[in-house]
């Protein structure tokens, strides 16, 4: 004890993330996301649910059932949060920045996915962009990059 | 095993005996055998008599409050131990070392330590209240009070005898004080006017002609032989002749004198009622009414101040006045 | 379960959104008219612990023996003394103005022209007892002659200290008031009777040269009920200095509108009560419902708080409103059930007025649960926020968050956390340290309750310095047998006890039956002091014993009461004490048969009383609320974490508000036993707002010092605006006319503003180190009230 008291005083000793439940944090973090982009037009259509699960699926590479459980977790977890920064925070502290870019394009997917654009889910990528510490630029680049996909994958082509 | 058994009986025999003595014990005792407790506020006591006990001044008063003087009256401390708590009236020194103390309910204490502790030395029969008390050496001493009691000691107040005072009709007088003359004579002030005088130390006592009918209450014996006796109404009688004869003086004052003092320079102090201080100035007597209208008791003299003694204590009115 | 019980309720009320209003409309208007009709009301006898042994004396001699609701009045020449006749002139109006007083004892009213003064004089012809003002003499026909006559008498008489200034300066009325009306039972309204004091005797008699000095507990009272009354003006400054703090804070006038209006209508629903049950509002406890107003704002805050970052993030008016209920319906309730039970513990304490204190503000509590809790979301959620709103509120949001983040990087570092732990306990050793001998009671002469400089207290220093009596008496009151006066052994005893207290340090002086028995025994023997003694005979005795004037209420008809009165130097607590001890000693090393010896009456005695009740009581309360306390952190959290990181908080602002009484010279008194008792339980409340998001985020896996950050983002800037909101709704206090009401508000405004600190310092340190030094070995329970 004495000489953790004396580790602590020299602030060599951190805290330590009580790791626990099914899944990482960062991925609860990015699923949360993704949900909280679903609903920030308060609109939570089909398409959307479908979008967020297999991106999640695609980009973390997991089995239906656990991209489920994965989901309610994070419904969970969203609801009792008051703002989305402690996973934006995760994401951060958790992926590089190139993992990051990609994840803001996923948001981006999610915002086309009923091929509605509002103005909120502009302000909320701006504003994610800032936490996640990625450029000006990021959001543009992921809008595009994302666009591109939702335009390959419907066929129609996406705004520019 | 008898033998245990009565053993053991007469101890629990004797605990019940001594359990019993014990409560009996702790009822609370009659007043007078109650002692006095050390007060912080004992200078403050309504105190009444003063004596000198060679150099220290001894001052008695209520709840059985005695307290000397080492420094002239300036600071003063009480006795360690007095056995009464009721009013002690009078008290006299025969030495430095030896005095005596009476007061209501009988009691005649004794000190042989200059006045630090005392004890109950003689209860006089029937518990009269005692006014006055005084002794000539350390084996003779007398003592007088209400309704005519008046008794003598030869032994120092291991005994005392009763002494006729006044007869007939005067056998019931109050007698307030007894106090010495420069002869060896001793004089009874008393009620209704009445003094007494005995020249063969309190054998035989002989009526004195003061021509009053107010109560005396007071007396001293001046250095040249004078003698005088105090009273109500301001009264003051003066006998030159050793006492056959008295005139009064002109006090100042109707106020009841209870006390006086000769002082050193030859100066008369006379206290009394109302806060009455009659002192002589170029053979007259004078008298100043105290503001604080106390009733004074007693008085003496404190190296150059004087001490005086009323209902509220020791106060004392440093030299000038 | 809690979980179901809570969204069924959600859906209950924002079901039937306007059937609930329109409930509680109806109940608000039957409150109001109830409401209307408070009243103020003083009590002498609300004030005295009435199970204390000494106040059942007092109670039960108070017809016989000198009460403690005594009235004084004197008049004083500004200049010169009193023996001319326009000065007597003015006594003879004044008592007779006093005597003819609804509310007055007509046969304790005196002064030098009552019948009952009389200058006792021994003399040859035995005790004279003389009329110190003659029939024969009026104000018409006094002279020169007749007054030095008078002057004459007072002074033998030795009245020079009690009925007259020790320099002549000002002369007395005394009088003691009939409180129920023995006629007609009504009990007496001090705030009128002090008027009238004012307007019949004051303002009619004093002139150009002459004072008029008025004091006593009813006038005492009346001032404390009159400055008081400007409690109103109080309340209006802190509802409007609350009104633009919240909006401050919302920067929406929907949001600033929300918590003032709900907690304005539970004031509303309280008062009400309060005259339903019979009480009034005593001036001594006016500030409780301002404190629960304000209690009720800070939760508001909570509520809105809430529902502001429901709608910055997106949601509209009903969402939020419905989300802030559920999310605030168990730990709100759990935060005003702690200060509920703060408030209650104190019907614990056995003084009539503190416990209408504690029932009435621990309703107004109860009432927060439904106004702040229920009302507020629903009548919230009929509102829209437009985006003017959105966008100023998120701005302003964004900005408090990074604030927050920043300050909470640096307390939850473990390091800083450690040294920050080791400071506070250091503090805490000081404070305990600093805290002893705290005074109790009152330490000033006067009313402790009003301002140096007040009327009343510049008319007691007046009277104090000029007057030789205490005011502060204390009777020992000594039962004898039957006839007990005709027997020598008892007055003996009696005598000795009286003279054993005299020499109390603090007592001025004592008087008793035997005292002036003595005298008249000297007095029937031609006025000779060697026979001031108490005679041995009944008869004589008895002689002696009829001598003296029936109206000192020296003892009673049977002569079954000898009471000693004991004139005091001052009230001081200490001074009162060791009177006390002395009489408990002497009657217990001194027992007579057949004799008791009581405490106490008198004002002194009662004020022992209630001393001694009040500092014994502070203890207990506090650690009932602790207690409690303990116990609910531990049910909500189930962690002992919880419990230190909670209460330690608690415990060394608890001994740092004890410091600051100490050191601004604040008493522990039935006016202020209240408010540290309180202090806690309203203090625990930062610390469940922000442990509980600190255990939520720790059940979601987080580290501590991610997990405190967070809790503070989310509610540091609110908690520390529940303080301020607290602390504006007091600290007008400070600038009251009554001092006591002055000392309180500083008193609280310290206690929140230094528990909201320790709420964002060292619970946090605290938190983290307990977590890094001894680590977890299973997982974080959620909160009870998490759904």
């Amino acid at each position: 004890m004495l000489e953790r008291l004396i580790s602590l005083l020299r602030g060599e000793l951190q805290a330590e993330a009580a790791e626990r439940g099914p899944f990482e944090r960062r991925l609860v973090a990015v699923a949360a996301l993704l949900l909280e982009t679903m609903y920030v037009d308060r609109v939570a259509s089909e398409a959307e649910h479908e979008a967020v699960k297999r991106l999640l699926m695609a980009h973390f590479h997991l089995p239906t059932e656990r991209v489920e459980q994965l989901v309610a977790l994070a419904e969970v977890r969203y609801a009792e949060a008051l703002d989305d920064w402690e996973f934006a925070e995760a994401v951060r502290v958790g992926f590089g920045p190139g993992e990051r870019q990609e994840i803001l394009t996923m948001l981006w997917e999610v915002a086309y996915a009923d091929g509605v654009m509002a103005k909120l889910e502009g302000r909320l990528m701006k504003r994610l962009a800032r936490q996640l510490e990625l450029g000006e630029d990021a959001v543009e680049l992921a809008r595009a990059a994302a666009g591109a996909r939702s335009g390959l994958l419907r066929g129609t082509p996406g705004e520019g | 095993m008898r033998m245990k058994a009565t053993a053991t009986l007469a101890l629990v025999a004797s605990l019940i005996a001594g359990m019993t003595l014990a409560a009996t014990g702790s009822k609370a005792p009659p007043s007078g055998e109650t002692p006095a407790t050390q007060a912080r506020l004992a200078t403050k006591a309504g105190l009444v008599a003063v004596a000198r006990a060679g150099d220290s001044l001894v001052a008695v008063g209520d709840f059985g409050t005695v307290v000397r003087s080492t420094d002239g009256g300036l600071t003063w401390s009480q006795a360690a131990s007095v056995p009464v708590s009721g009013l002690l009236t009078a008290v006299s020194f025969a030495d430095p070392k030896n005095g005596w103390a009476v007061g209501h309910g009988g009691v005649i204490l004794v000190t042989r330590d200059g006045g630090n502790n005392w004890a109950i030395q003689h209860v006089a029969e029937g518990k009269p209240v005692l006014l006055g008390v005084h002794f000539t050496d350390a084996s003779h001493g007398y003592a007088v009070g209400a309704y005519g009691t008046a008794l003598s000691t030869v032994d120092g107040g291991k005994s005392w005898t009763p002494m006729p005072v006044g007869e007939g009709r005067d056998a019931d007088l109050h007698l307030n004080h007894i106090f010495a003359g420069r002869d060896g004579a001793l004089f009874a002030a008393g009620e209704s006017g009445a003094a007494f005088r005995s020249r063969d130390g309190g054998a035989h006592w002989e009526r004195l002609h003061t021509g009053v009918s107010g109560s005396l209450w007071g007396g001293l014996a001046r250095r040249d032989g004078r003698v005088l006796l105090l009273g109500m109404s301001g009264r003051v009688l003066e006998s030159s002749d050793g006492g056959s004869s008295w005139k009064g003086l002109e006090s100042g004052t109707s106020q009841a004198l209870t006390s006086g003092v000769e002082r050193a320079d030859g100066g008369l102090v006379l206290v009394g009622s109302g806060g009455a201080v009659v002192a002589s100035r170029g053979g007259q007597l004078a008298t100043v009414i105290r503001a604080d209208r106390q009733n004074l008791a007693a008085v003496v003299e404190g190296g150059s101040a004087l001490v005086l003694l009323g209902q509220s204590g020791i106060l004392r009115e440093p030299a000038g006045k | 379960m809690i979980e179901k019980l809570v969204i069924g309720l959600q859906r209950f009320f924002f079901g039937h959104r306007l059937l609930t209003l329109g409930v509680l409309l109806a109940f608000t208007a039957l409150m109001g008219v109830f409401a209307a009709q408070l009243r103020m009301s003083a009590g002498f006898d609300k004030q005295l612990p009435q199970d204390h042994e000494y106040v059942q004396t007092f109670n039960q001699y108070r017809d016989v023996l000198f009460g403690a609701n005594r009235i004084i009045v004197v008049v004083e020449a500004k200049k010169g003394d009193i023996w001319n006749e326009k000065a007597l002139t003015k006594l003879y109006d004044v008592t007779q103005a006093l005597f003819f007083m609804p509310g007055v004892d007509r046969r304790t009213v005196t002064s030098l022209w009552t019948p009952n003064t009389r200058a006792v004089q021994i003399t040859e012809e035995g005790m004279k007892a003389e009329d110190v003002i003659g029939g024969d003499v009026t104000v018409k026909s006094l002279t020169p002659d007749n007054i030095s006559g008078i002057r004459e008498r007072t002074v033998i008489g030795g009245f020079i200290g009690s009925l007259v200034a020790n320099d002549g300066s000002g002369a007395m009325v005394v009088a003691e008031l009939a409180d129920p009306d023995p006629a007609t039972g009504k009990r007496l309204d001090y705030f009128d009777f002090s008027k009238k004091l004012e307007a019949e005797v004051r303002d009619k008699f004093a002139d150009a040269d002459t004072n008029i000095r008025i004091i006593g507990f009813a006038k005492q009272m009346g001032d404390i009920s009159e400055g008081a009354t400007s409690v109103v003006e109080f309340f209006a400054l802190a509802f409007l200095l609350t009104a633009g703090a919240v909006y401050w804070y919302t920067r929406s006038w929907v949001l600033t509108f929300l918590p003032l209006a709900s907690s304005l209508v539970s004031v509303v629903w309280q008062f009400g009560t309060i005259t339903l049950l019979g009480f009034g509002l005593d001036p001594l406890a006016v500030l409780v419902p301002f404190l629960v107003f304000a209690i009720g704002v800070s939760h508001g805050i909570q509520q809105v708080n809430y529902i502001a970052k429901e709608v910055i993030n997106g949601a509209d008016g009903f969402t939020a409103a419905t989300r802030s209920f559920t999310g605030l319906l168990v730990p709100g309730t759990l935060a005003l059930i702690t200060a509920f039970v703060g408030f209650a513990t104190l019907v614990l304490v056995p003084i009539p007025m503190i416990r209408e204190l504690a029932i009435t503000a621990s309703v107004g509590v109860a009432y927060k649960i439904v106004t702040n809790l229920i009302m507020l979301p629903v009548l919230a959620s009929f509102f829209s926020f437009d985006a003017a709103f959105v966008a100023r509120a998120g701005k302003v949001e964004a900005m408090r968050n990074r604030l927050m983040a920043n300050l909470g990087v640096h307390i939850a570092n473990p390091r800083n956390a450690l040294i920050g732990t080791l400071a506070c306990l250091v503090l805490l050793v000081v404070a305990v340290w600093q805290s002893q001998g705290r005074h109790v009671g009152h330490v000033l002469p006067g009313a402790p309750e009003l301002h140096n400089d007040s009327r009343y207290n510049k008319d007691v220093e007046a009277v104090v310095s000029r007057f030789g009596l205490g005011l502060d008496m204390l009777t020992v009151v000594v039962e004898t047998p039957k006839d007990g006066c005709y027997q020598h052994e008892v007055m003996a005893y009696v005598d000795r006890l009286t003279w054993n207290l005299s020499n109390v340090p603090g007592v001025l002086s004592a008087q008793s039956l035997p005292t002036l028995t003595k005298l008249a025994a000297s007095g029937v023997n031609e006025g000779n002091p060697k026979w001031a003694s108490l005679p041995q005979e009944e008869l004589t005795l008895g002689e002696a014993v009829r001598q003296v004037p029936e109206g000192l209420r020296l003892y009673n008809a049977e002569c079954t009461l000898l009471p000693v009165n004991l004139y005091l130097a001052d009230h001081k607590a200490s001074t009162i004490k060791e009177v006390v001890a002395a009489v408990k000693s002497y009657r217990e090393a001194n027992p007579f048969p057949g004799v008791t010896v009581r405490l106490a009456s008198g004002n002194a005695g009662v004020q022992a009383a209630t001393n001694e009740v009040v500092e014994h009581s502070e203890l207990p309360m506090m650690l009932y609320v602790y207690a409690t306390i303990l116990v609910l952190v531990f049910l909500v959290y189930r962690d002992w974490r919880a419990m230190i990181a909670c209460c330690v908080p608690l415990t060394l602002a608890t001994f740092l508000g004890y410091w600051f009484m100490k050191s601004l010279d604040i008493g522990l008194t039935v006016a202020t036993l209240p408010v540290m008792v309180l202090a806690v339980g309203i203090g625990v409340d930062y610390a469940f707002y922000i442990y509980n998001r600190l255990q939520m985020h720790l059940s979601h896996g987080e580290d501590i010092v991610t997990a405190f950050k967070q809790a503070l983002r989310e509610v540091g800037v609110a908690t520390v605006f529940t303080a301020v909101t607290l602390s504006i709704g007091v600290a007008t206090w400070s600038f009251s006319a009554l001092k006591f009401q002055a000392d309180m508000g500083m008193l609280l405004t310290f206690m929140f503003m230094v528990n909201m600190i320790m709420a964002i310092t060292l619970l946090p340190a605290l938190a983290v180190m307990i977590d890094v030094l001894v680590p977890r070995r299973g997982p974080v329970r959620a909160p009870l009230m998490m759904h």
